[in-house]
């Protein structure tokens, strides 16, 4: 069940109502019913999965608080590593099996046919459990900070449960901390007009941002990447580009989707993107994009390495690692491993070069507060970025290095004029409105980060406001890209 | 808390008025009945709901009802009241939905069905499916329509037939002005439900002996072909059978019709062996090949009809009604129609002319390029200007634009000239004329859209 689906539209609605309309005492137990069944849309066998992990999780996390209850304490850390190791490893398992056995299994094949030795060809139809990586990092999240004694194991294993499973975030996001969310389910929220109408308001720049924006974007970006070898030059820069917003539009809009639905129900989640493009460094992006995925490699990963306080070698070595391994979450393949590390690249020669950047700025007296330095920064961040998309949108890495190959061996600024734009799969007016969504988010995002534009609107005039309303929900059923001939394309991060 | 419902209240009142506006004016529309491949279904389907008369038939079946069978015929020779309710290529299926609206809303005394659905299998394609659904008013009926067609309880393609908007929103790209207009203008549809034809194709004999292969009509066809009986039967509406001239129907679907009705007292007009008793000639009848007729096959078509509903059916006269004044009207627009299509065969200028300055319903714009009007014939020039518009004049308050016209226009070295129908709002004739009065014609289909 999509979000941008029939099916949600109805669900959600249902699911609302009888929220409000039942008692408090219970209304978990209905979350965690509806999280289950909108899960169980995709396929019924992915629940048992997710429950095995929700079991393990649970216990590993009374039983490291038991633990701490152990007078010896050098026995009780040794106890606890255990089982923390044990939830970990056990989850990870699952994860691995499901998300990266058929890359492991084609990598000692690799190695296999150098050493000409029989090649592995395993019997098993795999198929990737919708959000699995999501919660499993969710549900790891918890065992580590009851280890850590930063949270009190929850015992209600139906919260805990719906703590894993919640609807909204469920299958794309935003990666909940359960010091954030499990005392939440807890709570009691009530109808109030302003949350929910925010919460609605937050839901609808959501779908424009998936069924106008990044939807639309998706056709020509599908077409130029599906038919590389046909194209050269500007056309791939501008379908880099595209897929640049489309990615973004896509993440962010589930996101959004999510934070606005559980904001209906008086849930707060936490916040996931905050105008990325923006960004005037590499480092700089990566706390504003997918934050609770950064957040996560960094409490969980990055600091147990040893962070920065290590020696500058292992630092940067720490970086590369959590940066491949990020990667790796997003997909099983090497390019993804290498967007990661390109990534972790940028970070440590930013820093390595940092010395250079300030001398040159002495030398030549450059006012790095201006706006065009400011400017200057942020369009090269994007660059860079964009660059790494590459790696990201590429079926391989060899598709990645060809399809750079073949952007900068041509210089063909014609097509930008002979009307070869229109023959990329949207025609000149769904090419032009592609546009105008891009202006339309950056001018949002940009507004955005001053003032949120939902309480901005909220002080205007009623006609105003409800004619703002009016458009946006009418510009979705015009503009969006779906219904019959269509088959709603899956929201991109479904498969990490 | 009673604010928030009024708000809700409201905001969710003013949002369906405007959906449904949005709605309206994203539906494909089907509004053109002279067009060579498309049936107007728009106009069929509002028309008939808009239609204010008592009918005492209506007629249902696919193409081989709407475009064989003139309402407008029946009444003028027989006083009868009729409608051709029906789109192309409807399965048995979709007729039942179809006959079952007929009779919800007009109560008809007969309901005449012709076979050729049996022929076919399944469900129907999605853009024929469409033409008949999408303009039905939303109720019980339509519902049961949608779930006859979609295969399995598919939420997503049922949602798609009840909101069309979901379908239909990409058109933002072509919205055209009829788009804008349609939904407010006046649904009545001159023709009854019938679309008109009128060339002429010759073909050979129908053969309807021939032997084919034929496995019997399937059971879907067949089960809806007995609801409809059985709907008749349970309210009282006498139910005709007919089937059309046409070269693909053979007697084996014939003896299986027989067979199915044998338990059931019916009658079966079986015209696609009987044609040429009634008159019709295979060598000027049709306007393809044997399949549908043309207007001189359908006077003859329907007059057959006529005869046998008006000497089994006691139907009311109602040509001297005076409800039924707009038939006359209609009926100018028909014999208009008929007038303008040998108009438009005509190869003598003059000819043309004369005729097109003797009836009033006619204009005529030209254009001078590139030759000097003096050395035209006299008489031609004469008959021209008796009428004629130069571009080059100011035609505004006409019922066309220069801009419309202009766009038309051959463009030849000579005289261009367009004969434009008051009464049809429409272009008829669109030629140029040599220095030596020879005469050129762009064979091109002029869409209503195109004014």
């Amino acid at each position: 069940m999509l979000f941008n689906s029939m099916e949600f539209l109805i669900f959600f609605p249902i699911v609302v109502l009888i929220y409000f309309v039942i008692p408090h005492k219970i209304r978990y137990i209905w979350l965690l019913a509806a999280s289950y069944f909108y899960y169980m849309c995709w396929n019924p066998k992915y629940a048992i999965l997710m429950l095995l992990s929700t079991v393990i999780t649970y216990l590993s996390g009374i039983l490291i608080s038991r633990a701490n209850l152990v007078p010896n304490k050098l026995k009780a850390v040794k106890l606890k590593k255990l089982f923390v190791g044990f939830c970990f490893s056990s989850n990870l398992i699952i994860l691995f099996f499901f998300k990266y056995f058929d890359f492991f299994i084609s990598n000692i094949n690799l190695v296999l046919r150098k050493f000409n030795f029989e090649l592995l060809n395993p019997q098993f139809d795999i198929i990737l459990p919708v959000g699995i990586s999501f919660y499993t990092f969710q549900a790891l999240s918890y065992t580590m900070d009851i280890y850590r004694e930063e949270l009190k194991p929850e015992k209600n294993f139906l919260k805990y449960a719906l703590f894993v499973s919640f609807f909204p975030q469920l299958v794309a996001g935003p990666i909940e901390r359960s010091k954030n969310l499990i005392h939440q389910i807890s709570e009691r929220h009530y109808f109030e007009y302003n949350r929910v109408k925010n919460g609605l308001l937050l839901m609808l720049w959501g779908f424009v941002k998936k069924l106008i924006i990044a939807d639309r974007l998706a056709i020509l970006v599908n077409q130029v990447y599906n038919n590389y070898h046909d194209y050269k030059g500007l056309v791939l820069i501008l379908a880099t580009i595209f897929f640049s917003f489309q990615i973004y539009c896509d993440f962010s809009s589930y996101s959004d989707i999510a934070s606005g639905a559980a904001q209906v129900m008086g849930f707060k989640l936490m916040d996931n993107f905050k105008q990325p493009y923006f960004s005037k460094s590499v480092a700089e992006f990566w706390r504003r994009w997918h934050i609770s995925l950064s957040t996560w490699f960094r409490d969980y990963l990055y600091i147990p390495l040893g962070g920065n306080r290590v020696s500058k070698l292992k630092g940067y070595f720490n970086i590369m690692v959590v940066f491949a391994v990020s990667g790796l979450w997003h997909g099983a393949d090497w390019s993804f491993v290498m967007w990661g590390a390109m990534n972790g690249a940028y970070q440590i020669i930013g820093k390595e070069l940092k010395f250079l950047f300030d001398k040159a700025a002495t030398i030549f007296k450059v006012n790095r507060e201006s706006k065009l330095h400011i400017l200057l920064k942020i369009i090269t961040t994007y660059l860079l970025i964009c660059f790494s998309w590459i790696f990201f949108r590429a079926d391989n890495f060899s598709m990645a290095i060809q399809v750079i190959k073949e952007m900068v061996m041509e210089f063909n600024p014609w097509i930008l004029t002979d009307g070869t734009l229109y023959q990329l799969g949207l025609d000149e007016k769904n090419f032009r409105l592609a546009i105008i969504g891009i202006i339309i988010l950056l001018v949002f995002d940009y507004f955005n980060a001053k003032q949120d534009i939902r309480e901005r609107l909220g002080s205007c005039h009623i006609v105003f406001r409800w004619s703002v309303y009016y458009l946006t929900i009418f510009s979705i059923i015009i503009f969006g890209v779906y219904g019959l001939g269509y088959d709603a394309s899956q929201f991109i991060y479904f498969q990490f | 808390m009673k604010n928030v419902v009024i708000r809700s209240v409201t905001f969710f009142g003013i949002f369906l008025v405007l959906f449904l506006v949005i709605t309206e004016i994203f539906k494909a529309k089907w509004i053109n009945c002279y067009s060579n491949n498309i049936e107007p279904a728009t106009l069929i389907v509002d028309g008939f709901y808009e239609n204010k008369d008592e009918l005492d038939v209506v007629f249902v079946g696919s193409s081989n009802v709407y475009e064989n069978i003139n309402p407008l015929v029946l009444f003028e020779d027989y006083g009868i009241s009729s409608y051709d309710f029906a789109t192309a290529s409807q399965t048995m299926s979709q007729t039942y939905s179809f006959t079952k609206e007929a009779i919800r809303l007009k109560k008809p005394k007969v309901i005449v069905l012709d076979v050729y659905g049996l022929m076919y299998n399944g469900n129907p394609r999605e853009d024929r499916a469409r033409r008949s659904i999408d303009n039905i008013p939303l109720s019980i009926n339509k519902l049961e329509f949608i779930k006859n067609i979609v295969t399995g309880m598919d939420i997503k393609a049922i949602s798609d037939y009840i909101f069309s908007i979901k379908r239909y929103h990409s058109r933002w790209t072509e919205l055209s002005k009829d788009d804008y207009t349609y939904p407010l203008r006046d649904k009545h549809y001159s023709y009854r439900g019938h679309q008109p034809h009128f060339n002429t194709v010759s073909c050979d004999d129908l053969k309807y002996n021939e032997e084919v292969e034929f496995k019997g009509f399937t059971n879907l066809s067949k089960e809806y072909f007995i609801k409809i009986i059985e709907l008749c039967n349970k309210t009282n509406t006498s139910l005709v059978l007919i089937k059309s001239p046409n070269v693909n129907w053979k007697k084996v679907n014939s003896d299986e019709v027989n067979k199915i009705i044998k338990p059931y007292n019916i009658k079966f007009l079986d015209y696609a062996k009987n044609y040429k008793e009634i008159g019709i000639d295979v060598k000027d009848c049709f306007r393809d090949t044997g399949r549908h007729m043309n207007c001189k096959g359908v006077k003859i078509y329907t007059d057959a009809i006529g005869t046998y509903l008006k000497s089994n059916y006691q139907l009311k006269d109602y040509r001297n009604e005076e409800e039924f004044s707009q038939m006359k009207d209609d009926l100018e627009i028909y014999y208009q129609d008929i007038e303008s299509y040998k108009l438009s065969q005509l190869k003598d200028v003059k000819q043309i002319l004369e005729i097109v300055n003797s009836n009033e319903n006619y204009s005529v714009y030209y254009n001078v390029n590139q030759v000097d009007i003096n050395k035209y014939n006299n008489k031609f020039y004469q008959l021209l200007i008796q009428k004629g518009i130069n571009l080059t004049e100011d035609i505004s308050g006409k019922n066309i634009t220069a801009e419309s016209i202009n766009n038309l226009l051959l463009g030849n070295k000579g005289i261009n000239i367009i004969i434009y129908d008051n009464l049809t709002q429409r272009v008829v004739d669109n030629l140029s004329v040599t220095e030596n009065l020879v005469l050129e014609r762009e064979k091109k289909v002029i869409r209503e859209s195109d004014l």
